[in-house]
């Protein structure tokens, strides 16, 4: 057996003798062999074979440089490198009389093309979408910032998948403690196989276990720019259209690129509305329930006896009947999220209609309650972050609870709760309930208000009060 | 413990200090005792507050607690806490939740201040900020109230009862408590910044309108014999209140007093905790929760009619000894024999 076999079985091997690894003996120069290999599945064949036309007629020619072009490399060959570069689609040329080994970067991107994502719906402004490329996804930032500040920097991820991710930063405007602190991440993270970005998220949140997401995920390139410009860093990977940006606040995720690509005033008075929605989406069972169980002299004589009479049909406690409609909304939102959808939108009308009607009718729900929960489903589907809104939608259950056992005190104990939770909380050991925390007067208003587009601002990176004036909080479409 | 404030923290977190808890109910004592002339001496009483702030501005350097006064501080708020959480549970029991367990409501607000107490600091010298604008709702609602005053109540003005006006400015005294936590705080002011007359006058201010409403309205709305009656007037007035979209508008504002006073308790702990650990030092978890353990046991021994009467008739006396006497005195003293808290720490 000739070096060269011995070479081809070696790799057939390292290959686990997978189907779609091709390895062949091909002729090069002065009689010699070389061996061409790749992943079928990954590089683009008829690409591939043009590529190689010319390098053998650059042989032929005897030209020095004939391994230069933009898209192959000659390097000294070594095992584990030929495997890295196959994984990554590229196709192999390795000569053994030289020890060298050519690589053809010419590979098969499967990818959809950048539409508008789903999830994240604007009347006014750009239309594209981040897709599962990051070669497209680097294309659509670089269309909107042409700097060479705009750095992209690579990491793999996952021993075994080796999957490219990329952290983004604009420099000179990114502060120094937010890069060194997601550089330390990224150098800790300790995963075998990345399949999800669900992964690299767990990774990099400070605190897993809350339910208020601390990286904002985005498919919209206007939104990664928009943050970027602030100082924030975006990561992104080959296997999913999502960004996730960070750090950001709390109140980063109830701002849409539309506030930003309408007037200034509807942009702000939109903006009140969602800030609202989250004491709607969170409060308003919770309020009802401790109401009825609890404080029903709050009432007004009019509305409370309609609500006595209403009520009293019900053989259920209020939190029973609230927990059956919760439990039925969510059940119809699953459903016509997993069906396609023409059939989703007909579940919508059979759930919202038919079982809400029926159910009244059977008496197991009263009315106010059927409207409580519309109301409070609607309010909560106005974040227009998906996990946010997931987030206020499980966290009414606790306050639910606590107002069925002991009435508005119970609220206030929720509340407190959770005002301190969210205090505590950090995106990038940044505090996330900024600008509360640090308190800073003259930036609150900026919560509510979308301020005229002269200067973006960036987020502070302290827990204390920043001590010059100057210094903003993060205002990200 | 390591934290700074800023400016708006640091009146922020002085104002919850002395408004907490107290606020809708030492009209009642002040009013009882002064008669007609309470609001004239709550405005003394508030120019002699101004006062004090100022020496303390000027000499909080002097105010170094050595381990015998540190420990006198901490016995001394930790059982007005203990007071304090006690009358809540009174008021809530009066007002809102007559047949819940004591035990629960103390367990609660304990477990709250305990929760905020493990945060970092900032935690508790921030949340305050949240519940302004209740505070401001609060205002908005008492309002309603004007068009049911009589601003007769507030005459005639007579000052030739001398022990009228001695007890009516003691019991106004009683709103500013805690004002001995301005000598705890001031050092972890930002360096660079400093507070010369003008912050303090604007604070001075705020709580001043904030507190003469309070006894004006008061005054106005009850007459001298029906405010001796009355314990907590400023929720009694909510109460005679009609509104369209409710009916008991007083409900709403006993929880947002509740969730006021829950951020006294916090911070008041939180100081117990600066006062504890010291700067720089980050504390055990385990000494804040035994400490947190004793908070949740000792207030059920105050929850009773007589002790709570008998708390709220004397405490303005001590009041008057923790917050203005004692500091003034150590910082006299320590400025006598030259030694600063700064130097220590």
């Amino acid at each position: 057996m000739n070096k060269v076999e011995l070479m081809m079985k070696s790799l057939q091997k390292a290959f686990n003798q997978s189907s779609d690894f091709t390895v062949r003996q091909v002729d090069w120069r002065e009689g010699t062999s070389a061996i061409l290999c790749f992943y079928s599945s990954l590089v683009d064949a008829k690409e591939a074979q043009k590529l190689l036309d010319t390098i053998y007629a650059r042989l032929d020619t005897n030209k020095p440089f004939w391994s230069e072009t933009i898209m192959t490399t000659l390097k000294a060959f070594s095992l584990p490198q030929a495997i890295e570069h196959i994984c990554n689609g590229e196709t192999l040329i390795i000569i053994p009389d030289t020890g060298e080994m050519l690589s053809l970067t010419i590979v098969n991107r499967v990818h959809r093309n950048p539409d508008e994502p789903n999830n994240e719906h604007v009347l006014r402004g750009s239309h594209e979408g981040l897709v599962e490329s990051v070669e497209t996804n680097l294309a659509l930032l670089r269309k909107r910032i042409h700097n060479p500040s705009l750095v992209v920097k690579s990491f793999s991820i996952g021993k075994e998948t080796n999957t490219k991710a990329y952290y983004l930063y604009i420099d000179r405007v990114i502060k120094a403690e937010t890069l060194a602190e997601i550089e330390k991440r990224i150098d800790a993270i300790n995963i075998d196989y990345f399949y999800s970005v669900g992964q690299l998220s767990d990774e990099l949140e400070d605190s897993v276990w809350s339910p208020f997401p601390q990286l904002l995920n985005t498919e919209r390139p206007d939104r990664v720019v928009a943050n970027l410009v602030e100082g924030k860093v975006v990561l992104i990977t080959n296997i999913s259209p999502t960004a996730l940006i960070a750090p950001v606040t709390f109140f980063s995720f109830y701002q849409s690129p539309d506030d930003y690509n309408g007037r200034v005033l509807v942009g702000s008075f939109y903006r009140i509305v969602r800030l609202m929605s989250f004491i709607a989406a969170v409060f308003l069972p919770a309020f009802y329930i401790a109401i009825i169980s609890f404080h029903f002299e709050v009432l007004p004589l009019e509305l409370s006896n309609q609500v006595k009479n209403d009520v009293n049909e019900i053989p259920y406690r209020p939190l029973i009947e609230a927990l059956i409609l919760e439990i039925i909304m969510e059940l119809i939102r699953e459903s016509s999220i997993r069906l396609p959808q023409s059939v989703g939108q007909t579940i919508g009308i059979v759930g919202g209609l038919v079982i809400g009607d029926a159910i009244v009718s059977a008496g197991l729900v009263s009315n106010l309650m059927v409207i409580v929960v519309a109301l409070t489903a609607i309010s909560s589907y106005v974040v227009p972050s998906v996990e946010l809104n997931t987030s206020i939608r499980m966290l009414r259950f606790p306050f639910m609870v606590l107002a069925s056992l002991f009435g508005f005190f119970g609220i206030v104990i929720g509340v407190v709760v959770l005002l301190i939770h969210l205090i505590n909380l950090s995106s990038l050991k940044q505090p996330y309930f900024s600008p509360i925390v640090p308190f800073q007067p003259k930036e609150i208003y900026k919560v509510f208000v979308r301020g005229p587009f002269f200067k973006p601002t960036v987020q502070v990176t302290s827990f204390s009060s920043p001590k010059d004036d100057s210094v903003k909080n993060g205002d990200t479409p | 413990m390591n934290f700074s404030l800023s400016k708006g923290q640091f009146f922020l977190l002085l104002f919850f200090i002395e408004t907490g808890i107290i606020y809708i109910s030492f009209q009642t004592p002040l009013i009882s005792e002064s008669k007609n002339k309470a609001w004239v001496l709550f405005i003394v009483a508030t120019i002699l507050h101004y006062l004090v702030l100022l020496f303390f501005e000027r000499y909080y350097r002097y105010f170094y607690l050595n381990t015998f006064f540190q420990w006198v501080y901490k016995v001394y708020w930790f059982l007005m806490i203990a007071t304090f959480l006690a009358y809540m549970v009174y008021v809530l029991a009066s007002w809102v939740l007559p047949q819940t367990p004591e035990w629960i409501i103390i367990l609660f607000i304990v477990a709250l201040s305990l929760y905020g107490n493990i945060s970092r600091p900032e935690t508790v010298i921030n949340i305050g900020v949240m519940f302004i604008p209740l505070i401001f709702i609060f205002i908005i609602f008492l309002m309603l109230a004007v068009p049911d005053l009589t601003w007769t109540n507030l005459l005639p003005l007579e000052f030739n009862n001398s022990k009228e006006i001695i007890q009516g400015l003691i019991r106004s005294v009683f709103a500013f408590m805690g004002a001995e936590m301005y000598l705890i705080y001031r050092p972890f002011l930002q360096k660079e910044l400093t507070l010369n007359y003008k912050p303090i006058l604007i604070y001075q201010l705020v709580i001043f309108v904030f507190y003469l409403i309070s006894v004006m309205f008061s005054q106005m709305f009850f007459t001298i014999e029906e405010i001796k009656l009355v314990p907590e007037p400023i929720i009694y007035i909510l109460k005679s209140q009609e509104v369209t979209f409710v009916k008991r508008l007083d409900i709403f504002f006993v929880y947002i007093w509740l969730s006021w006073s829950i951020i006294t308790v916090l911070i008041f702990n939180l100081t117990i905790r600066v006062v504890h650990f010291g700067i720089g030092k980050k504390g055990s978890k385990k000494a804040i929760v035994f400490y947190h353990i004793l908070l949740a046991i000792i207030p059920l021994f105050f929850v009773k009619f007589k002790v709570i009467e008998t708390m709220k008739n004397s405490f303005h006396y001590i009041i008057l000894i923790f917050t203005f006497l004692l500091p003034i005195l150590i910082i006299l003293w320590n400025k006598w024999r030259g030694k600063t808290c700064i130097e220590k720490q």
